[in-house]
């Protein structure tokens, strides 16, 4: 039933878009102008795959109605060739993407300085122009000719200046590329006391360069799409060949090539258009802001999504495995690095279950709970004049509040207002009665528990969740809180990241499991995840360590 | 993108086992011993061991054997091929009312068993309507969400029966065992068998999952590994209960095991683990129920001809809500179960039937397995 609603939503939504009136078209313009989003990626694409007419004043011409007349960052300088007779040439850049300095040396001055060409030693075919320009003159980085106006316009989008010369059917672009970005620094959410402390930036070429400096395979593939009909925006896929499956290479590029929108202005919103369940609260890839983790990733034969102007690179699939895994599992020894999985693993289900638990046992099951402890509960409570529920709702909701004014305020004032909240929040409340003590100690649990989950958006669902299994244990208690996590569970169990089991990390048969809840030496995780379905499936021979092995034999 | 290993669409034999012990266990584990002691005293143990050497071979040596022959379909396909379209429906729709009764029978016996000793004064509608509403989600979730559920849920499963176990050991005399056969003599020991092969007879359920199972050797490893698991499970649970509280006194308790968990104690600070070990065994029922409940709705959109069973799933949701409601009182409640328990095994005689059929007929000969020696 569902389907076919929303196959007749389909045919009546493509039968308003045949009955929509054909977008105006300026006359003298190629094609359908700039407003004709037509069906390529670039809006203005329609009208402007024309090929460049080889005359500088024509071509600057189109260019400018193709831009606009007055656009404030596309810069069309035209200047002459110095050769006899002078010969016209322009170059177009957009300001604030090129490196001005660049463009004056490794341009400029060869064009219009160092040409010197006599007559009889000027090329006079538009082959041999290009060959002069591209090859004789021009300094520094490779000269890409270039077709039409829609090409030309591609590369100086993206911080290359074009150059254009009388009598040259081709123009000629240049890369010189440079914008004012952050630098590397470490990163803010990931955190680690050892460990690398690089983390992405908005610069995809940047970000490209720390996964390849980790990887310097030549079998590391980062290959590039463009994304975005207006925002153009630059996505790199990166996998390895040889180790990725390329059924998951392949679905990847296939949703992120399918999508039709004008903007991609971060990896979230790319994590939001190519998710298998749009509407489950749980993320269903994982992201991260650390190239070690991500050529981690790409090494165990997931897929990693870069997009330019994130500094967050998505990882394909993701799994529950976010809700505990660190780079720094990794880096510490390996009793550690199980020891401090396991803890987040309780300070996960601790920051989903204690408000609900508390609730469900102080409500109807106190005989859980030893006499003396039941005694003390029952004292504190005694003042407050509301139900648990109530209690644990003003509590956590004010935590939630202090939590979300903490983030969004500059650091110092975040802090104090973290300090401000816990004060009224804690003191003041237990004080008027209206919660008591052990409330606080069940809130602040929650809450430091929430902390310990180290994906964000993996803390996300357990934060709300939290709320209707409050419910569910205030109106059936024991049994409504088990409903709740049942149903978590099985959904969890349902879900799929690109068609792989989300729960596939931890549902591994035993002894296939290395590297989920409880991480193996790093010597004995010889093999990468079975369900990612690498070609490679070894990642070391379980003798990596040959030197305490003597004359053994590498092989497994 | 297509699963590479094939996890997302079969089952392998890890949780075909844990979905067979789940099936097997889920529900008897909290009153297999009252049962079995009322029909053979002290010799109730004895019963579930023979009940469970002898049960296990036949029952899932049938569905062995039904799978060996039509490895790609469910009973009622097989039913259909084997025994032709009108035998072969009726065969569909016997199968579609036993286990619509037997859903609503043992979800009434365990919201009963949440209800009455922990939450009186909330309605059974209230459990009901949770319950059913969790069995709809899990089977549009499918089986393989189920049997992944059930991984993780182990370790809780597992720790829980540990507590019980080793928590009733101080208890335990060993003296309560005896003597054999017990007062009811043979008689009642065999009675004891039939019930744990009406036990093992619900595995006819997995015949639902034929499609599903593809590695060959290693399921039929999985489905033995499940059934003697189950076995074990209830052996020592009926065996603790009974020598921790002696026959009468077993046959006497609603639910022995929530007694038994009542008794365990950690230190001299924790006690009455009865609500928690409730919780886990809530989980059990509910993801066994889960996959019952997919085989019903699997089998009644075969028999309709429809593709998906999901569109099935709410009416048929609704109706085992209602057939909850059928036993008119706690009483008449423990007496359908005990039928469940005496007659259950009766339901072996579909897949049996269909077998001989096929056999006579040279009907679905085995095709070559994939992926392994043999089915």
């Amino acid at each position: 039933m569902r389907l076919r609603r929303l196959r007749a939503f389909g045919s009546w939504f493509r039968k308003d878009k045949e009955d929509r009136p054909a977008p105006l078209q300026e006359p003298g313009r190629p094609g359908g102008g700039p407003q004709d989003t037509g069906t390529g990626a670039n809006p203005a694409s329609t009208g402007i795959n024309l090929p460049l007419l080889g005359k500088v004043a024509e071509d600057t011409a189109r260019l400018k109605d193709i831009c606009g007349q007055k656009n404030a960052d596309i810069i069309i300088r035209t200047f002459s060739l110095w050769t006899d007779p002078a010969v016209d040439c322009a170059i177009i850049y957009v300001e604030g993407l090129t490196d001005r300095t660049t463009i004056a040396f490794a341009i400029l001055q060869p064009l219009m300085v160092l040409a010197r060409l006599t007559a009889a030693e000027r090329p006079s075919t538009s082959e041999g122009l290009l060959s002069l320009v591209s090859q004789h003159l021009l300094l520094g980085a490779p000269a890409t000719p270039v077709k039409t106006y829609g090409e030309l316009l591609d590369h100086i989008l993206t911080g290359e200046t074009a150059i254009l010369v009388d009598g040259m059917a081709k123009a000629v672009a240049i890369e010189t590329k440079s914008w004012e970005h952050r630098t590397i620094t470490e990163p803010a959410t990931e955190a680690v006391i050892r460990g690398p402390r690089e983390g992405f930036n908005e610069i995809l070429r940047m970000n490209t360069a720390l996964l390849r400096r980790r990887i310097k395979s030549p079998y590391l593939r980062l290959d590039p799409l463009k994304i975005g009909k207006l925002s153009l925006t630059d996505v790199v896929v990166g996998w390895i060949e040889g180790v990725t499956n390329p059924e998951l290479v392949e679905e990847v590029k296939r949703r992120l090539g399918s999508l039709d929108t004008d903007w991609i202005p971060d990896s979230g919103y790319l994590e939001q258009f190519i998710e298998d369940f749009p509407f489950s609260p749980f993320p269903q890839f994982q992201y991260t802001e650390r190239p070690d983790r991500a050529a981690a990733a790409v090494l165990e034969g997931r897929v990693v999504v870069m997009v330019d102007g994130s500094p967050l690179a998505l990882i394909i699939p993701g799994g529950v495995a976010s809700y505990i895994s660190t780079a720094e599992d990794y880096y510490e020894r390996f009793p550690y690095g199980s020891l401090l999985r396991l803890l987040r693993l309780f300070g996960t289900v601790t920051a989903l279950t204690l408000p609900a638990l508390y609730i469900a046992i102080t409500t109807f099951h106190q005989e859980l709970i030893p006499t003396p402890l039941v005694l003390l509960f029952t004292a504190s409570r005694e003042p407050v004049p509301f139900p648990a529920l109530v209690e644990a709702l003003l509590m956590i909701g004010g935590l939630e509040l202090t939590r979300e004014a903490g983030l969004r305020l500059p650091a110092p004032i975040g802090q104090t207002v973290g300090i401000v909240a816990a004060l009224l929040l804690g003191q003041a409340a237990v004080q008027a009665g209206l919660v008591s003590p052990i409330m606080v100690i069940v809130v602040a649990v929650t809450g430091l528990a929430s902390f310990v989950v180290p994906h964000y958006a993996s803390g996300l669902p357990l934060r709300w969740l939290a709320f209707p299994l409050m419910f569910l244990a205030a109106s059936l208690g024991l049994f409504g809180l088990t409903a709740g996590l049942l149903a978590i569970v099985l959904h969890l169990a349902g879900l799929t990241s690109v068609g792989l089991p989300y729960l596939e990390g931890i549902t591994r048969p035993p002894g296939s499991q290395h590297d989920t809840l409880l991480r193996q030496p790093l010597w004995a995780i010889s093999r990468r995840p079975a369900f990612l379905g690498p070609q490679d499936q070894r990642r070391q021979p379980r003798t990596v360590r040959e030197w305490a092995h003597g004359e053994e034999d590498g092989d497994e | 993108m297509s699963d590479p290993r094939g996890v997302g669409g079969h089952f392998d034999a890890f949780q075909l086992a844990l979905i067979t012990a789940v099936l097997i266990t889920g529900t008897a584990s909290l009153e297999v011993a009252r049962t079995a002691a009322s029909e053979a005293t002290s010799g109730a143990w004895l019963g579930v061991l023979l009940g469970s050497a002898v049960s296990a071979p036949v029952a899932l040596g049938l569905l062995l054997a039904l799978a060996r022959r039509y490895p790609e379909r469910t009973l009622t396909g097989a039913a259909r091929d084997a025994l032709g379209p009108l035998l072969g429906t009726l065969v569909g729709l016997a199968l579609v009312v036993w286990s619509h009764l037997y859903l609503g029978v043992l979800l009434r016996e365990f919201t009963g068993t949440f209800l009455i000793p922990f939450m009186p004064e909330t309605p059974l509608s209230a459990f009901v309507i949770i319950s059913v509403l969790l069995l709809v989600y899990g089977a549009y979730q499918g089986a393989q969400a189920i049997a992944r559920a059930t991984q993780v849920c182990l370790p809780l499963i597992m720790v829980s029966l540990a507590i019980i176990l080793l928590g009733n050991l101080r208890e335990f005399n060993p003296g309560f065992l005896l003597p054999l056969p017990g007062d009811h003599g043979w008689p009642g020991v065999g009675m004891v068998a039939i019930f744990t092969l009406s036990l093992f007879a619900e595995a006819v359920v997995l015949t639902s999952f034929l499609p599903h199972l593809r590695h060959g050797e290693r399921d039929r490893r999985g489905l033995w590994a499940g059934g003697i698991a189950s076995g074990v499970i209830l052996l020592l649970i009926t065996m603790i209960e009974l020598g921790t509280f002696g026959a009468p006194m077993v046959a006497n308790l609603n639910f022995p095991t929530l007694s038994a968990a009542r008794l365990v104690r950690l230190g001299l600070f924790f006690e009455r683990f009865e609500s928690a070990f409730m919780v886990v065994w809530f989980i059990l029922c509910v993801l066994k129920l889960a996959v019952f409940f997919i085989f019903t709705v699997g089998t009644l959109a075969e028999l309709l001809g429809a593709g998906d069973y999901r569109p099935f799933c709410v009416p048929a949701g609704l109706i085992v809500a209602f057939t909850v409601f059928l036993p008119d009182n706690f009483v008449a409640l423990l007496k359908a179960v005990s039928s469940i328990y005496r007659y259950g095994f009766l339901v072996l005689a579909l897949p049996g039937l269909v077998l001989l059929a096929a056999m006579v007929r040279g009907r679905g000969e085995a095709a070559p397995p994939k992926g392994g020696a043999s089915r």
